[in-house]
This record gives structure tokens, C-alpha cells and sequence, in this order.
């Protein structure tokens, strides 16, 4: 492997550099990274482009073969965790008016790190 | 994003199920009862109980949370002016801090239903049983996102709590109550370490 002294958290964290990354290449701007509001969620990433403002959760993995579909990666609870974050944070930051999603980023990270892909799917 | 006019009414109707049910099952009054202000970690819990108009539509009600500010304040006149009756009512942070969040919320909500004058047959809540109000209760998982009456009331508390928290914000400036809402955010953590906790924090809830 790749990353021997890599534990889960920092693929975690590479993960989401990792997206970060893309998402800037791709025209968007960050607004937010690893926005919390205790008791009620977290949500990874926000990002802005144009009209559009989308709430990113980002799940790494470096075994591929353990990949069995999108549907389990993010439970219903875990979804209205973030529905309830990026609500508070339209509330917060007076953009109500932009359109939003939430979409959840699957980067999956290859054993050398110039082969990582990433999939983007919109949850709500 | 639903706008259309048709969308809307395709909406509402499907939103209408369980009201429909209950009227055919003889209801005349049915109540929506929600919540607002559970998870902040300041200020009042704040419950409303709607009773709708039957054959007075309200095009556009949605779960609290799906809607933006602006929307929300819109769509709350409308819903005072059009339903039949509503109540509101708030549980403070000690009492909170003394009987549990949930214990607080069943308190607002038992309170709302028994300042409604008109006593409703059935009582439709999202998610928590409410006993001792002799009225029959639909506990509705999800409720506000499938039933009007329900999400109706959580417009009604969600922008009652919000005016709240802005009044609050004046009394105790610094905060951002008028901007977090009391919610746990890291500016709202940051002026709790600066300035301390203030009368409205409930303590059971900060560590």
C-alpha cells in the first residue's frame, strides 16, 4: 500500500483535500470546510458556483473491491443530519436565495495516489 | 426546486394525505402540531398547533427547513390569515435545564393545544406522542414533510423562535443570536468563550 502510516482519519481528511481540490479546478469556490453546528451535524464542504450552493459529503475509500453501491453510504439519518446543518448555515450566512443541494463526493483512493477518482452523486 | 404553479398543487394534494384520511374518517378539526428550537443551545423551544382550512389551499407550505428565510416569513402571514385558528407557545431554557428538552417540548406542545379554542378531533405530530390532552394523536415520522397541517405549524414556530432570538440579540449583544438562532455554530462557541454564558443559555446543553 501506498499510504502505510495512513490511518483512517487522515484518508479521511484526503479524502476531502482531495475534493476540494477538484471542486476549485472545476470552477467552484469554497466557502466552507468542515462546517458544524453541535448537536445538529456537519457538513464536509460547501461550495458556490453561480446560482448554485451545494453541501458536500465526502467518503473516501482505498479498497475498491469493497465498493457495493452508493445506496449505504449515507444513511437516511445521517442525510437529515445534513439537511438540518445546511439549513441552519442558508440561515446563517443570508444566502436563502441561491439554489441547493446536497451531493455526496466517493473518492476512492488508489494505491498510488496519481490514479485517485472521484464520483460525485446528488443525494437530495 | 418546485416553483410551478401545477407542482404546487400536485404538492399540497400529496401533502394532504393523512388530513384527507382523517377527514373521511369523520374528523372536522385536525390540528398540525410542530417544533422549533430542539437542538440551539440558547433560547426558548417554541411549539405551534394549526388547525387548516379545508377547502382553503396554501400553496407552498413546506417542511420549515426546505424553506428559505424570506419564504418562510411570506408564507407565515399567509397561513395566520388563512387557517382557521393557531397557537404558539414557548418553554424557556430553565425549565428546559430542569424537566429535559423532550419533556419541554411535550409541555409547549401540550400548552398550544390547549390554547386553541376550537378543541381539534385529531391531533397530527411530528414524531412524539402527546398524552393527557384526552385528543386523539397520529405521531407522523417525518411529519413535517408529509403532512400541511404539520408543516404549516413548524412555519408558524420556526419563524416565531426566529423573532424570539432577534428580540434576544438586542438584550444580549455580541452573540449572533439574530444570526444562529442560538444553534451551536463555532462563532456562537467563539462568544460563548469570550463573553460567557448568558440568563437564556440553557447549561444542560453546554459542556
Amino acid at each position: 500500500m501506498i499510504f502505510p502510516g495512513l490511518n483512517s482519519a487522515d484518508k479521511g481528511r484526503f479524502a476531502e483535500d482531495f475534493t476540494v481540490h477538484f471542486l476549485m479546478l472545476s470552477g467552484y469556490s469554497v466557502l466552507s470546510r468542515n462546517y458544524s453546528v453541535y448537536r445538529i451535524g456537519e457538513i464536509d464542504i460547501v461550495a458556490l458556483k453561480g446560482e448554485t450552493i451545494i453541501f458536500i459529503e465526502v467518503k473516501g475509500r482505498v479498497n475498491e473491491e469493497l465498493f457495493a453501491g452508493y445506496e449505504g453510504l449515507v444513511p437516511l439519518k445521517k442525510l437529515r443530519k445534513i439537511q438540518r446543518t445546511a439549513s441552519i448555515y442558508m440561515d446563517n450566512n443570508q444566502v436563502g436565495d441561491l439554489n441547493c443541494k446536497i451531493v455526496l463526493a466517493y473518492v476512492h483512493i488508489a494505491r498510488d495516489k496519481y490514479h485517485t477518482k472521484i464520483n460525485f452523486r446528488t443525494l437530495l | 426546486m418546485i416553483n410551478r404553479e401545477e407542482d404546487l398543487v400536485i404538492k399540497y394534494r400529496d401533502m394532504s394525505a393523512h388530513e384527507d384520511a382523517e377527514y373521511n374518517n369523520g374528523a372536522v378539526f385536525i390540528a398540525g402540531i410542530d417544533e422549533a428550537g430542539r437542538g440551539p443551545l440558547a433560547g426558548p423551544v417554541v411549539a405551534a398547533a394549526c388547525i387548516l382550512n379545508k377547502d382553503v389551499r396554501i400553496l407552498g407550505v413546506d417542511d420549515s427547513k426546505k424553506l428559505s428565510k424570506k419564504k418562510r416569513e411570506v408564507l407565515y402571514s399567509e397561513i395566520i390569515e388563512k387557517a382557521l385558528e393557531w397557537s404558539v407557545c414557548a418553554v424557556d431554557n430553565y425549565v428546559i435545564d430542569d424537566i429535559n428538552i423532550l419533556n419541554a417540548t411535550k409541555e409547549a406542545m401540550r400548552r398550544c393545544v390547549l390554547a386553541l379554542k376550537t378543541k381539534p378531533d385529531v391531533l397530527l405530530i411530528d414524531a412524539v406522542d402527546l398524552e393527557d390532552t384526552g385528543i386523539r394523536v397520529v405521531p407522523l415520522i417525518k411529519g413535517d414533510a408529509v403532512s400541511v397541517s404539520i408543516a404549516a405549524a413548524s412555519v408558524i414556530a420556526k419563524v416565531t423562535r426566529d423573532r424570539i432570538m432577534v428580540e434576544y440579540s438586542e438584550i444580549y449583544p455580541g452573540y449572533g443570536f439574530e444570526k444562529h438562532k442560538g444553534y451551536g455554530t463555532k462563532a456562537h462557541y467563539d462568544a460563548i468563550a469570550k463573553y460567557g454564558r448568558t440568563p437564556i443559555h440553557r447549561n444542560t446543553f453546554l459542556k
